[in-house]
Formats: C-alpha cells, sequence, structure tokens
C-alpha cells in the first residue's frame, strides 16, 4: 500500500489523509485511513456497500459534521494546514473543496440562478460578471449548447444527465481547488454517465477529482488512482461491529492489472461485493 | 411424536404447504370482497353525512338571509300621489305633504339639514341666517323660523335640498316606512299566501292597536334580500332593518392584519428555530411536545391569558397609552370649558390669559385651578388604577386656599360623589367663605376627568390574544413545511460555501413558503372564526364607530353575529344570518387563497 513512483513531488500533492478514522457518535465508521490526493488527477474509491467511501469523502469537506455526531480523528492536511484546525472554517473548506452529490440536486430555480448561486455567497454581485461566470461555468460542464437558449428555465426541468452536469456547472462556478464527486453517475443511463465521465476528463486539466464509484468499469476507465475499501468485522459482546478500512492504494492500473492484496483481487473480479 | 419444526429455525427443509387450498381461498376471497364492499359503504355514508350536514347550514342561512318582508307605512303612500309614487310630485308638493303631517317637526329638519348656523342659536337666528343667504324671500327673511308658518318652512326646505332628500324625508318622516314582520325563503316560496294574510290580518292589527297608527298600511314584499350592498357599509344600528356589518367587517381585517403581521415572524422564526438549528434532544422534544398540545388548547382559556396579559398587565401598550394614542391631554382650554359652568362662565380663557370674573376666585386661584385639573387629566403611565379622591380633594382645596375635610361615606348615608362604589362626603370650613355645592361640583368634575384613562380591550390586544391562539398551529404547520423541503437542496447549497443561516433564507424558506403561507392562511381564518376569546378579551357588542387604530375599540363578525342571534327581535336573526354569510364568504376566500397559492407556487422535488 504504498505510492510506487517516487517521482511524484509534494508540489503534486494536494491534499493528504493521516491516519483518518471518522465516527458517527462512538460508532467508529471507518477506521486509520491514511491516503495522498493528487494533483489534476482522478483518484477513485471503490468498495461493497458500507465500506465507509462516501464517509471518506464527505469528511474531505467537512461535510460529513452536518450529520449530528459525526466526527473525524486525524489529519487531513491541505495545502499544508489541517483542514479539522480549530482554526479553519468549514465554510472555507467547502468553497475550496467542492462537492457534486449522488442524486441531481438543482435548487428550485432557474438555471443560471442555479449557478449564480455560489457567486452571489461569495458577495459577486455584477449582473456582467456573473452572466460571464454563468456561461462560463455551463461551457465547462459541457451543458451551455443545450440550454444557452433558455438560461430562466428551471433547473428541475431539466434531464437526470443534464441536472448532473448542471450541479458540476454550479460547483465549479465557485472556481474550487477539488471537486469530490460521490456515485455522480449512480442515477443515470449509460450515455448520460459517458457525457460526465467525458466531462472529468476535461475538468482533470483545472481541478482535481475524487470520486466514489460503484462501477468497476467507470474506475477503471475514469482514474488514475484508485483507493480500494473494503468491511472488516469482529464481534464484541455479542454484537457484530463492522467497520470500513483502506484495503489498498495505487495507480489504476496497478490495482486493477496486478493488486497487491487477494481481497482486491476478489473484488475486482467480483467474487464477491 | 411428531417433530415440530421450530420457529426460526431457517435449516429446516420441509414440503409442507402452508397456504390455503383453492377452495378455501375463493371462499375467503368472497369474504375479503364483501368486508371490502362494507367498508366502502362507511365511506360513502360518511361523505353523505358531511356533505348533508353542510347543505342544511348553507340552507338554513340561505332561508333566514333572505325571505319575505312586510314593510308598515303610517301613512298609505298612495293616499299621497298616484299609485304610491313619490317621484312623480315635484318639489313644492312633497314640500306641502311635509308642511301637512310633519308639522313642528320640521323645524328640527331644518336645523339637520339646511341650517347655517351654530345649534345652540339656532332658535334666536332670523330665517335669512338660517340659510345664510340675503335673497331669500324678503317677507320672511327678518322672521324668526318660529315665527312663519309650516308650509313657509317647508317651501323655504324645498329651495334648499334635492328632490331626492325630499322624498327620503317623506319617506322617514310621512310614511315612517318600518319592518313589521320577517318570514323566512321557505315561506316566501311554498307560502307567500298564508303569509301575506298574516301580514296584512293580525299583524298589521297588533301593530296599528300599539302604535295608535290607524291610518297605518303594509306593504308585503315577497323576496327581500337582508344582504345588501349597504348592509357592508353601514355600522351597526339598534333597527334591525338599519343596521350593518362595516364595523365589524373592518373590526375582523383590522383582526387579521395584526395577526399576520405577529403571527407569522414569530410562528416560522421558532419552526426555524426547531427544526434547524435545536438539538435533537431531550428539551427539544419537551419543546415540541407542548407546543403540540398547546394546539389543542380550549380557545376560551387563550381568551382569559390575553385579558391577563394584553388587557390588564400590557395596558398601558395595549390602551395606546404610551404612545398617546387615542388620548387628548386636556390642554387650559378644554379645562376652562369644564370648569367655567361651575362659575356660571365667570371664567374664561382667550388662548393667552386667564380671566375671572367671579367673586368667589381670583386670577390666581383660576390659575391653579386649572393646574389641577391638568395635573389630574393625565393618566398615568402604569394604570394602577385612579388617584386617590384625598389627594384631589386637597389639591383643590389648595388651589382655591381653603380647607377641605374628606369624609369617607357609607351607602346609605347622604354622599356628594361615589367613586367607582366608595362615597365621600365633603366638608369646606365656614369661614372660607366657598359654597359646598361649588366645591362638590368641582370634585365631581375633576374625578370625571382623572378617571377618563383609555382601557386595553382593543384591537391589538385582541389580536395578540389571537396570536397566542394560532401560533402553535403555524408552528407546526412550518415545522412539516420546512421538513419536507428535501435534504439534498441543504447539502448542495452547504457543498458551495454557504453558511447555515444563508442555505435557511436561500434556499430552505422560499421552498417552504407555500406550504408556510397554506398554513398561515388556514389558521388566520380559524382566528377570524373565533368568538369566545375575543368575548372574554372585551370585544364592544354595540359599536358605531369604525377602529382606526390598534389601539381603538373593536367588535369584530363573530361577537355580532352572536350579539344579534341573542336579541329577541326576529329581524335580528335575519341580519345575523346575512353577515354569516359575509363572513363565510370571507373564511371561502382566504380558504381558496390557500388553494390557489399551494398549486401555483408550490415546487415538486
Amino acid at each position: 500500500m504504498q505510492v510506487q513512483e517516487q517521482a511524484r513531488t509534494d508540489t503534486d500533492l494536494v491534499m493528504e489523509l493521516r491516519d483518518c478514522s471518522f465516527y458517527y457518535g462512538s460508532y467508529r465508521a471507518v477506521a486509520d485511513i491514511s491516503l495522498p490526493i493528487y494533483r489534476n488527477k482522478i483518484t477513485a474509491f471503490i468498495g461493497p456497500s458500507g465500506c465507509g467511501k462516501s464517509t471518506v469523502l464527505r469528511g474531505i469537506n467537512r461535510m460529513l459534521e452536518l450529520a449530528p455526531g459525526a466526527r473525524v480523528e486525524g489529519e487531513i492536511v491541505y495545502r499544508g494546514r489541517n483542514l479539522y484546525d480549530a482554526t479553519v472554517d468549514p465554510v472555507e473548506v467547502r468553497r475550496r473543496i467542492g462537492m457534486v452529490f449522488q442524486k441531481p440536486n438543482p435548487f428550485p430555480k432557474s438555471i443560471y440562478d442555479n449557478v449564480a448561486y455560489g457567486p452571489r455567497l461569495l458577495g459577486v454581485s455584477k449582473r456582467n460578471i456573473l452572466d460571464e461566470i454563468v456561461e462560463r461555468s455551463l461551457r465547462g460542464a459541457a451543458l451551455w449548447d443545450e440550454v444557452s437558449g433558455d438560461l430562466k428555465k428551471s433547473g428541475l426541468a431539466l434531464s437526470g444527465g443534464q441536472q448532473q452536469r448542471l450541479c458540476i456547472a454550479r460547483a465549479i462556478a465557485v472556481e474550487p481547488d477539488v471537486i469530490l464527486m460521490d456515485e455522480p453517475c449512480s442515477a443515470l443511463d449509460p450515455i448520460a454517465t459517458q457525457r460526465i465521465e467525458e466531462l472529468m476528463w476535461e475538468l482533470q486539466e483545472e481541478y482535481t477529482i475524487v470520486i466514489v464509484t460503484h462501477n468497476m468499469q467507470q474506475a477503471q476507465r475514469a482514474s488514475d488512482f484508485t483507493a480500494f475499501y473494503n468491511i472488516r468485522k469482529k464481534m464484541e459482546n455479542g454484537h457484530e461491529i463492522r467497520w470500513g478500512k483502506l484495503v489498498e492504494y495505487d495507480d489504476t492500473e496497478k490495482v486493477f492489472g496486478s493488486p497487491a492484496q487477494q481481497e482486491t483481487a476478489d473484488y475486482i473480479a467480483g467474487r464477491f461485493g | 411424536m411428531n417433530e415440530q419444526p421450530k420457529a426460526g429455525t431457517s435449516d429446516i427443509i420441509t414440503s409442507q404447504h402452508y397456504m390455503p387450498k383453492e377452495s378455501d381461498f375463493f371462499r375467503r376471497l368472497e369474504a375479503r370482497h364483501r368486508r371490502g364492499k362494507i367498508g366502502r359503504l362507511f365511506n360513502y355514508f360518511s361523505v353523505a353525512v358531511a356533505g348533508l350536514a353542510l347543505i342544511a347550514l348553507f340552507l338554513n342561512v340561505v332561508n333566514e338571509a333572505f325571505g319575505t318582508v312586510g314593510v308598515v307605512n303610517t301613512i298609505d303612500p298612495a293616499s299621497l300621489a298616484a299609485g304610491g309614487r313619490l317621484e312623480a310630485l315635484s318639489n313644492d308638493e312633497l314640500a306641502l305633504i311635509l308642511a301637512e303631517h310633519v308639522g313642528g317637526r320640521l323645524r328640527v329638519i331644518i336645523r339637520n339639514t339646511i341650517s347655517q348656523v351654530e345649534n345652540n342659536v339656532f332658535t334666536r337666528s332670523t330665517v335669512a341666517e338660517i340659510v345664510g343667504d340675503k335673497n331669500v324671500d324678503a317677507a320672511i327673511a327678518d322672521q324668526l323660523l318660529k315665527q312663519i308658518s309650516y308650509e313657509q318652512q317647508a317651501l323655504l326646505l324645498a329651495r334648499y335640498v334635492d328632490a331626492a332628500t325630499l322624498r327620503q324625508l317623506v319617506l322617514d318622516e310621512v310614511i315612517e316606512q318600518q319592518v313589521i314582520a320577517s318570514f323566512p325563503l321557505v315561506d316566501a316560496v311554498f307560502n307567500f299566501d298564508a303569509v301575506k294574510a298574516e301580514i296584512e290580518g293580525p299583524i298589521l292589527a297588533d301593530f296599528k292597536k300599539r302604535e295608535r297608527q290607524d291610518a297605518a298600511t303594509v306593504t308585503v314584499i315577497r323576496y327581500h334580500s337582508w344582504l345588501q350592498g349597504e348592509f357592508l357599509t353601514t355600522p351597526m344600528s339598534s333597527t334591525p332593518a338599519l343596521a350593518g356589518v362595516r364595523t365589524a367587517l373592518i373590526g375582523s381585517v383590522g383582526l387579521m392584519i395584526v395577526v399576520v403581521l405577529v403571527a407569522l415572524p414569530i410562528g416560522v422564526g421558532a419552526a426555524i428555530y426547531l427544526e434547524e438549528y435545536a438539538e435533537h434532544g431531550f428539551v427539544n422534544r419537551l419543546i415540541e411536545t407542548n407546543v403540540r398540545n398547546l394546539a389543542g388548547v380550549p380557545s376560551i382559556i387563550y381568551g382569559m391569558l390575553g385579558l391577563a396579559i394584553f388587557v390588564r398587565a400590557l395596558a398601558p401598550f395595549s390602551s395606546g397609552l404610551i404612545f398617546h394614542y387615542n388620548f387628548d391631554v386636556p390642554d387650559i382650554a378644554a379645562v376652562v370649558e369644564r370648569i367655567a359652568p361651575v362659575f356660571d362662565g365667570a371664567i374664561s380663557f382667550d388662548g393667552q390669559n386667564l380671566k375671572s370674573d367671579s367673586d368667589l376666585i381670583d386670577a390666581q386661584m383660576a390659575q391653579n385651578l386649572v393646574d389641577t385639573f391638568l395635573h389630574f387629566g393625565r393618566p398615568s403611565l402604569t394604570m394602577q388604577g385612579n388617584s386617590d379622591i384625598r389627594e384631589m380633594s386637597d389639591s383643590l382645596a389648595a388651589a382655591l386656599d381653603i380647607a377641605v375635610d374628606v369624609i369617607p361615606a357609607r351607602a346609605d348615608e347622604a354622599y356628594d360623589i361615589d367613586i367607582r362604589g366608595n362615597h365621600f362626603r365633603f366638608d369646606v370650613a365656614e369661614d372660607a367663605g366657598f359654597p359646598d355645592a361649588l366645591f362638590d361640583e368641582l370634585m365631581a368634575s375633576l374625578a370625571r376627568i382623572n378617571s377618563f384613562a383609555p382601557n386595553g380591550r382593543t384591537l391589538v390586544s385582541a389580536g395578540l390574544t389571537l396570536v397566542l391562539l394560532i401560533l402553535p398551529i403555524i408552528i407546526i404547520n412550518a415545522q412539516e413545511a420546512i421538513r419536507a423541503v428535501p435534504y439534498t437542496i441543504r447539502e448542495a447549497s452547504y457543498g458551495l460555501g454557504a453558511t447555515r443561516w444563508q442555505t435557511i433564507w436561500n434556499q430552505v424558506l422560499p421552498a417552504a413558503l407555500p406550504g408556510i403561507m397554506t398554513g398561515t392562511i388556514l389558521s388566520v381564518s380559524r382566528a377570524v372564526g373565533e368568538t369566545a376569546p375575543l368575548i372574554v378579551v372585551g370585544a364592544a357588542t354595540f359599536l358605531l364607530t369604525d377602529p382606526t387604530s390598534p389601539f381603538s375599540q373593536f367588535t369584530a363578525m363573530p361577537i355580532q353575529i352572536y350579539q344579534w342571534t341573542a336579541r329577541p327581535q326576529g329581524q335580528f336573526a335575519d341580519i345575523a344570518a346575512a353577515a354569516i354569510i359575509v363572513l363565510l364568504a370571507l373564511m371561502l376566500t382566504l380558504n381558496a387563497a390557500a388553494i390557489f397559492l399551494r398549486n401555483r407556487y408550490s415546487i415538486r422535488f
């Protein structure tokens, strides 16, 4: 579970998780995660349901703590600062590390207002600047050509795939550094999925992407690095305790071509999970 | 012994069938369908009962609000004009009818209609002064009104008012129309002949005997509507046919405004706190449970609460006193007007100087007297009752430079003044030379100006009481509306770096607003229909003046209806029915607005 390519330098590193454990109340959902996230690369989290990959993803931009009782132990170092330092405002973290969710969730507002929402929160109010941001973000999310004629239309009136691209446009409108994607294609049909994947490659030029996916092919096709999580169980006082564990992290080619762990090989081959 | 498979063990594989056999299945299927049919019949029955109740209510109200009336004329209009058509008569002809039948009342009519002089000099004014016209007929111009004949008076009147006013005067003063009988719509439709005979027979005869009006005739109007445009625009009256609901309608609308302005922000604020901020712990659960319980508390109990808090404890606020609203602090002129009659007009005030021509007091004493009145005429903000009678008496005595004893008296003894059930006698020292009776009069006047204090039984008190009443309902509704906003919307907003308040204000509230508005409108329509708390809080039952501010006395539609139905005269029941229709229309409008808002603005995610 070591990063093989020693050639990578620290400047390529956007973020590093160091011995992070994720808790819901007293229940430790994911234990001792350490992994690097590299600049302008796509990192995929795979693993069976309940292994905690979404929990880790939400921990990265401090969305996790919105759930009552959720907390993180350990350090997530982002550009030299621990995100969980007491002096760090979660609002700032979320503005720099954007998120796209499993189910497309546009606001019940016009397409324009959906994209302009983030910039407005940050205090951008000049109409011409907003216009430019909206156009650039929609172009960046490959949606401009489809909606440019009718920006006043409700975001909810779009198709599922379009809605998800609108959510991506909304996320990149605040010019984040990292984009977290939580199973962004699980609610979409194969054609819409393909478009999102193509979009990810384009976005990679400018942004660092972390994606959680259930789709093995997607991870293999789209990502540069893959982290495989699995579930651990033990009996305690007659109850079964389950928690998630990072099994293997490496280049995607390596993980899918010659995994170091037997578990990984079994999972990829579809023998469980 | 047969080995029975133990329940819950999964490793037993058995070929036994547990499902019923074919024949059993069909037998049971029939029973299942039968039960379904019974259930469905019961549902139909329930809907029918509800529908019938509604129809019965509506028919009953309509039955009362419309129907046959007997309008009695003291003098048959046909005897005045051909076919009873007053429109055909000229002004002079109408005037002569007035002169013939009204006689002495003509002077009162002239005073009330065309007089240009003050009422107190009316009897001493000449005709020319009264009509304010130098070119009036020279023969009567310099006469007093009582010196000219009725015909001359009537013709004078006819010169200065238009035909419509004259016709109305003839109707009111000569024909003296009034409703003596009313019958509901059902009788008007199915039983008109009998009703007509009864009105024209025994009811008219009874009226003639009672009022000693032998020339009275009755006009029977088969379809009369108590609900007319005028009904909405006229204030209360003690004559049913002239009464309207304007005061009550304005009161109800005013209550509505107070309720919405206060209950909406507080209710939504509480709901936001409970849903978005509060920790989901014991305290929160306790609060929510209590809010739900409060929604079920009988409204009269809220009335008691409102009486204690808003009417009594917060009286300086709810009476408008701390805003000096609704209360004229007496000025010198007003005080002089009060005390001058006591000294036979010997005290006067010309805007700057106080003058006294009385032997009893000099100018300085008069000034002291006025100052005393001004002092006690200003109610205290604490509204802890009125000033002590001894204190007032001492101040008054000091102002007049005399010595006075205040002697509390029992009710059966002789007393000079009665203040809130307490009796007092004032004993002015003999050597002061100030008449006892004058002092008593001054004391009574001072006590009156002192006891005039605005009270807390105002529109704002009642509105705030209704706010308490519907606040739990608004909170529960708003909570549900906020809870119905999908969590994904909040997540998306937080994910873009929004703060909690930005998320609530920009996403949660707009999405929840249609639900909140619907709940609010429905609870406001409940508040508008409430009677019990308003009675407790002290809505006026007979009010001629419209409320002009939140600190005005008020009455409301349900109070008015309640009041009218409680009266013995039959026609009040008819106008109560008409008022019920107005109230129902108000409610239906509110509910329709709620449905419109829900359909038009609700967001489907």
